[in-house]
């Protein structure tokens, strides 16, 4: 009877001990509310080949912290400006003119649009203020919102037609012509200046973007969007954002580091529309009085007509290859001062066969590192995106998990070679999909992961390492040269690198010229052009490191 | 049945009695206990840390006298460095449960009240006056609601757990932290009821005699949005554009129940005039060619 008494209170206890336990807050992470701070205005960028393009898009970020913005390019000079940080952060918008501090953010549109990131405990505001057009004065001024693409936003609540409220109008004047102070030109048009303020919380840790619904078909082109991420509480990339070598979780299943890979392209002539530099393709042709005739092409019209759309740029974050793998175009690109104002759009893809910072995804297949891709397509095309050398396990989509696909199971994710995996996906506009590249699939044909520093010729990894007696495989492309692999004169065979040092893995993460590279590209090869120049466009690599 | 002597009718009442008794006790002590609940005057538990900080705030902090029960208000966290969406000094105060639940409050001075707009939110009514409440299902609830010149914020992460009314009950019973403040936990909600759009703009008429109304049409919508005109006297409607419209550059404009007159814009700077008699009292909806700007003229007596 005592021992049954015994038994009774124990399981009371442990009943008990259960509800203690089960505490709903992640220990010592407090909901909070993140500000960011972005103003929607035009600027110049230059593209892979140096083309000046004009664009529509924001600049700002998240509010206290310090941003650095990389300053319209200036068409007219050829010069591109030195970064501008500002120590205390993106100015606070403030209501009605532009002014003070808001000014030196005028026609300075980043591409793509600074990443967005907060927990989903964390109440996100997003205030938005529309500083016109300035890069290009006579461009239309206009209206700009945020779309929050993704997220669950309840629809009837859009406002009723008074007060309706999403996009944020230009700081036009009621003259129409004029813009930001209008005490002398009739007014401000309804809504000049207004600083909108977006408030989300979103519960699912996901991949998410945002962009301008005003005139989707123009603004977007123009280049008017970004990633938003959206990380559990306890996740350390909470705290840098994507693109930064930290860690977390999605769906239940933990990745060693995050990168956004953002597609999009761009037909320029939509751009010099806006920008009103735009001349439709024309034929000359000879009638049979002996006068020329100038015809627009096809159904070319003499305004640009989005229907026409055909692009010669692809890109992923913003950059076309060779600048995806870090790689400057001496003259027009400099790595080092883009990562300093875009530090969450890495696009080069880097991870070890050998090393996990989480013990607990031991009992994966490989010990190497897992590392999480969120893709997102935001340009108007589909993209087949083929990844060389892996099959990559697909987590999710549009920020749900593929439950059938790849369970959790007893708290294991389903391992490598089980699941949904993939080397090719193909991805609509809009789309979003979270995957998972096993780097340590690249170990699995070598039985030791790493060199041995004592014993230089141990180590099967060295094989595929550039800087081995083996020779490795890797190419380098020379900008100079259009892209064209670089050659070793005495051989003929493509120039291995400079390696670094095989038994410091540090200097493997300088980028692609020290370690071993697999493409992960559009397979619709034609995109990875860089207007018809090949190899560019749509492509960046795989980094593996030992 | 006749007699029936007092003694015994007493030993009959004996067990009611003591029964009756027994439960007044009982009622009693629930009243006691539930007194013990009602709301009375007292600092609210946060008051001196509130007051601790005023000197820092160009305004006084107002906290709210209701709040449910299970935030824990002595634990609030206060903010200083955190400003408006103008830019304006701010004061945060986060109010948060044993279970995580947040609650947060937000108040400053707006340099541009009207300028300062929180997206997709529809206007309610407070006793303050108009608020602004922006519900995303269970994900957040947020009210924004003037006090004089003073914006207070008032939103919580824990939509399913913080309702619209709770909001609007924190909003309305707002108050200096000073001196005694009551607070409660008051039972009877608010109900939340959305403004009642502004009466439409009144055409005047001119010395010719002509009710004459110039419509722009923004890339916000039309301005004014709605408008009212006499029946039976003329009206001359000017219409024109301001900034990129898309499809604003056509207005479908029913002039009574039988006509439908399209007007189109050929530039930025055109104009088109309509004039007609409104024949018929009502309400007339126009919008443009693919009805998403939308407006409504009233025909009056």
């Amino acid at each position: 009877m005592k021992k049954k008494l015994a038994i009774l209170v124990i399981l009371i206890l442990m009943i008990g001990a259960a509800f203690v336990i089960t505490t709903p807050a992640e220990a010592g992470v407090k909901p909070t509310t993140v500000v960011y701070n972005i103003y929607a205005t035009d600027g110049y960028i230059r593209l892979v080949d140096g083309t000046p393009l004009y664009i529509y898009g924001f600049v700002g970020g998240r509010k206290g912290e310090p941003i650095t913005f990389m300053p319209s390019y200036d068409p007219i000079s050829g010069i591109q400006p030195a970064n501008v940080t500002l120590a205390g952060g993106a100015p606070d918008p403030t209501g009605g003119p532009v002014i003070g501090d808001e000014l030196q953010l005028q026609g300075q549109a980043q591409f793509p649009a600074p990443v967005i990131y907060a927990t989903s405990d964390d109440v996100v505001e997003i205030r938005l203020k529309n500083l016109g057009v300035y890069a290009q004065p006579t461009a239309p001024n206009d209206p700009h919102s945020i779309h929050l693409h993704g997220l669950d936003v309840d629809a009837a609540n859009d406002g009723v037609p008074e007060t309706s409220v999403g996009a944020v109008p230009a700081n036009l004047c009621y003259d129409g012509v004029t813009s930001n102070d209008c005490s002398a030109n009739g007014g401000s048009a309804p809504g000049a200046g207004n600083v909108v303020v977006y408030m989300f919380h979103q519960k699912q840790a996901s991949t998410y973007l945002y962009h301008c619904h005003q005139e989707a078909d123009i603004h977007v082109q123009m280049g008017m969007y970004g990633a938003l991420v959206i990380y559990n509480p306890g996740d350390a990339a909470r705290l840098t954002g994507p693109g930064r070598g930290q860690g977390g979780t999605i769906y239940g299943f933990k990745y060693d580091k995050d990168y956004i890979v953002m597609l999009s392209e761009f037909d320029v002539r939509q751009h010099t529309d806006e920008e009103g530099t735009y001349a439709p393709s024309v034929e000359t042709f000879m009638d049979s009085g002996g006068d020329t005739i100038t015809v627009p092409v096809g159904t070319d019209p003499m305004t640009w007509n989005v229907v026409e759309y055909k692009p010669q740029y692809w890109m992923i974050n913003g950059l076309s290859f060779p600048n995806t793998i870090h790689l400057d175009v001496p003259g027009v690109f400099n790595y080092a001062q883009w990562i300093e104002a875009y530090p969450n759009y890495d696009a080069l893809v880097t991870g070890s066969v050998s090393t996990t910072t989480n013990p607990s995804q031991q009992f994966w297949k490989t010990p190497g590192e897992k590392v999480l891709i969120r893709m997102i397509n935001i340009g108007f095309e589909t993209q087949p995106m083929h990844m060389h050398g892996f099959h990559f396990k697909i987590l999710g989509s549009d920020q749900r998990a593929w439950k059938w696909a790849n369970t959790i199971t007893w708290g294991k994710p389903t391992p490598f070679g089980f699941g949904l995996e993939k080397n090719t996906i193909t991805i609509g506009s809009g789309e979003t999909y979270d995957i998972m590249v096993d780097f340590g699939q690249q170990a699995s044909n070598a039985p030791q992961y790493a060199p041995n520093a004592a014993d230089p010729s141990s180590g099967d990894f060295l094989t595929m390492w550039p800087g081995s007696t083996f020779g490795g495989v890797q190419t380098r492309y020379d900008p100079a040269n259009g892209n064209a692999p670089v050659v070793n004169t005495d051989t003929g065979q493509p120039v291995i690198p400079d390696a670094g040092d095989p038994f410091n893995p540090v200097t493997y993460v300088g980028g692609p010229a020290v370690s071993q590279l697999i493409p992960f590209h559009n397979h619709d090869d034609y995109k990875a052009t860089n207007n018809g120049v090949y190899p560019g466009g749509m492509f960046t690599m795989l980094v593996i490191l030992p | 049945m006749a007699k029936t002597s007092p003694q015994k009718n007493s030993q009959k009442l004996a067990v009611p009695l003591f029964g009756a008794v027994f439960l007044v006790v009982i009622v009693a002590a629930g009243i006691g206990i539930a007194r013990g609940a009602q709301p009375k005057s007292q600092d609210a538990p946060e008051a001196q840390k509130i007051l601790d900080v005023q000197a820092h705030m160009p305004f006084q902090v107002l906290i709210p006298a209701y709040m449910p029960r299970d935030f824990i208000r002595g634990d609030v966290e206060i903010a200083l460095d955190d400003v408006g969406p103008g830019g304006e000094p701010m004061i945060q105060l986060s109010y948060r449960t044993r279970n995580g639940e947040t609650l947060f409050l937000k108040e400053w001075v707006p340099i541009n009240p009207e300028k300062e707009i929180l997206a997709s939110s529809r206007p309610v009514e407070t006793k303050w006056g108009q608020g602004w409440l922006l519900r995303q299902s269970e994900s957040l609830a947020a009210l924004w609601v003037d006090i004089g010149p003073l914006r207070a914020s008032i939103y919580s992460p824990d939509a399913g757990v913080i309702s619209p009314e709770e909001l609007l009950e924190m909003a309305e019973t707002l108050g200096p932290a000073s001196n005694r403040q009551v607070f409660s936990f008051s039972l009877e909600m608010p109900t939340v009821r959305e403004v009642e759009p502004p009466p439409p703009f009144e055409v005047p008429i001119n010395e010719d005699g002509i009710q004459e109304i110039t419509l722009v049409v923004t890339p916000g919508g039309y301005s004014p949005v709605r408008f009212s005109v006499r029946q039976g006297i003329p009206v001359r409607l000017i219409f024109r554009q301001l900034g990129q419209v898309g499809c604003g550059n056509v207005l479908i404009f029913p002039t009574d129940p039988e006509n439908t007159t399209a007007l189109t814009l050929e530039s930025a700077s055109d104009k088109k005039i309509l004039e007609f008699t409104p024949s018929v009292v009502g309400d007339f909806h126009f919008t443009c060619s693919h009805q998403m700007y939308r407006g409504m003229m009233k025909v009056v007596p």
